[in-house]
């Protein structure tokens, strides 16, 4: 595993109104480590996961990806330097094909511009088939080969998040973020997400930082955690040192 | 491949070829020409409503300034009538950009109050500046469209000119349809956000659709002006800007040739209802009614559910 620090937030602070939704919060990714972050519902994790895709801006504290202050950059900048996310809530194009939600990710990396696209010169053609072979190579990738032509809104839940998955890779990120992705999945589903997750991983040499609220699915993938409660990190270790950690417990279990 | 994707276009063509064959009189010819302005435009409305999702309530406005500019710099100045329809579009798209700029970066519904505001600053501009477009009794004397020696006076020559730009319109729109750009104001019409954290400038993208649309709706204003070579503030008014909406939304949003078709069905239906005389306009909205009601996806989308029925597939896949 690399050592080098691809990602870091630093003393990041937000207010919504009078709630501080994250106060002081530090993390940092290594180079191809999967992260967990995890914390009870409002601890602030998915503002945290905003504020890292630039998605919200922090009242203070700092982004640094790939050493670059990305506090200010606009989202879709931010995504273009190799960050790419899913959504807590399902976000696919629900009324466009398997195929064409991934080729949307696909066409960001390709070089035709709106003329040619307009006047149909041979860049735009060379462009479709390139974006084609690659979200076809995803689809295979995420397993979804027989629902290439179907609407992505008439998938079965589980598959929607493939989908999510397979559009969010084929952008080529360094650093994937995963909000929640088993959420809604049953028990066999989410054994395969994890098996699939290991797999692109490893081929893509991927980092990821994975937020979720379900425990044992968080613990089998994450290296290393890091636990939020009401907008402070409250403890931050392997997955065996966070389950005996009293105060995740308490979190957790207690008020 | 290729061929299959412009199968529909060819099919279009040979429309667009048959239609003076079959109906060669002046009044047929004359609706025909209205129709294929209108699907100009409504292609343009079509690609900013249907694909990329966001509304214009002004477009008339920008037909109309179109129109006034194609008259103004031929009839007033004498400029050639091409280069004239050249500048309106360059002017009216340059209007639409800085129309775009600033309400395009909200989110909601602030480019469909931005457009309906443009829409009545226009119109008030046609009918008050006197001098300059003739106010509320309208701007005459408009020449008819010449190339060389030629002058495009008849219906039937006015057809011709229109039927070749009409099918570029719709050749340039199923382009930016089917490939990238389509893929990614379809995908802008329906999460923005996911298509912002896949790195795509949605704002970039927005702007653009909205610019063609003007510059489409330019377009169909200048054909009209040297086709009727008479013009008034009352075409281009908010009652025509809600018309060119209705033909989007009935003929079927996101789908190039649902645009195409609402226009047609808009333009000839208040023809064929002139048998009811003074009762056509509750005909007229009563067949809009059940339209919508029957046909939420439009005429395109009922026809591709018939359609998708048949090959027992759940239809409008394949878009």
């Amino acid at each position: 595993m690399g050592n080098s620090k691809i990602l870091g937030a630093e003393r990041i602070v937000k207010h919504f109104g009078g709630v501080k939704a994250l106060d002081d919060v530090s993390l940092s990714i290594s180079q191809e480590e999967v992260l967990g972050l995890i914390g009870p519902n409002g601890a602030g994790k998915t503002t945290l996961f905003n504020i890292i895709s630039g998605f919200i801006k922090p009242d203070g504290g700092k982004v640094i990806f790939k050493g670059v202050d990305i506090t200010s950059h606009p989202p879709h900048k931010i995504a273009r330097m190799g960050m790419s996310r899913t959504f807590q809530n399902l976000r696919v194009f629900s009324e466009m094909s398997v195929i064409e939600n991934i080729m949307v990710g696909a066409d960001v990396l390709t070089s035709a511009g709106f003329f040619s696209n307009l006047f149909a010169f041979p860049s735009i053609w060379k462009s479709e088939r390139e974006s084609i072979e690659k979200a076809e190579y995803f689809l295979e990738e995420v397993g979804l080969q027989d629902f290439r032509n179907t609407p992505a809104g008439d998938l079965p839940f589980g598959k929607m998040r493939l989908v999510e998955l397979a559009r969010a890779l084929v952008t080529e990120p360094e650093l994937l973020l995963l909000d929640e992705i088993a959420s809604g999945l049953n028990t066999s589903e989410t054994l395969d997400l994890m098996e699939l997750l290991f797999k692109v991983k490893e081929k893509h040499n991927l980092t990821i930082l994975v937020v979720e609220h379900d425990m044992d699915f968080l613990m089998n993938l994450a290296e290393r955690v890091v636990v939020l409660n009401f907008g402070r990190v409250i403890a931050e270790g392997s997955p065996d040192e966070i389950k005996k950690d009293p105060q995740v417990i308490a979190a957790y279990l207690g008020e | 491949m290729r061929l299959k994707r412009y199968a529909d276009i060819l099919i279009f063509a040979l429309l667009l070829i048959a239609y003076p064959l079959i109906i060669t009189d002046n009044y047929g010819l004359n609706v025909g020409i209205f129709a294929l302005e209108n699907i100009i435009t409504v292609t343009g409305l079509n690609l900013l409503m249907g694909y990329a999702g966001q509304i214009s309530l002004g477009h008339a406005g920008f037909v109309g300034l179109g129109a006034y500019i194609s008259a103004i710099l031929t009839a007033t100045y004498h400029w050639n009538c091409w280069l004239a329809m050249i500048t309106a579009f360059v002017l009216v798209g340059i209007v639409a950009f800085f129309v775009a700029l600033p309400t395009l970066k909200l989110r909601g519904h602030y480019l469909a109050m931005a457009t309906l505001g443009l829409g009545m600053i226009l119109y008030i501009f046609f009918s008050q500046l006197v001098d300059i477009t003739g106010g509320p009794s309208g701007f005459v004397g408009i020449p008819y469209m010449r190339f060389g020696s030629l002058t495009f006076s008849s219906y039937s020559t006015i057809y011709v000119v229109t039927a070749m730009i009409t099918f570029v319109i719709i050749w340039l729109s199923k382009n930016l349809a089917s490939f990238k750009a389509g893929r990614i104001f379809r995908a802008i019409h329906q999460d923005e956000e996911a298509v912002v954290a896949l790195g795509v400038n949605t704002y970039h993208y927005k702007v653009l659709v909205f610019v063609v649309s003007a510059v489409f709706a330019s377009i169909a204003g200048s054909l009209y002006a040297h086709t009727v070579i008479f013009i008034s503030p009352a075409s281009f008014g908010f009652k025509r800007s809600i018309q060119l909406v209705t033909m989007v939304m009935v003929g079927g949003m996101g789908n190039i040739w649902g645009g195409v078709t609402g226009a047609i069905f808009l333009t000839y239906l208040p023809e064929f209802l002139r048998i009811f005389e003074d009762y056509d306009i509750i005909v007229y909205g009563s067949l809009l009614i059940l339209v919508i009601i029957f046909m939420p996806g439009g005429i395109a989308g009922a026809v591709e559910d018939i359609y998708g029925k048949f090959k027992n597939t759940g239809g409008r896949e394949d878009r």
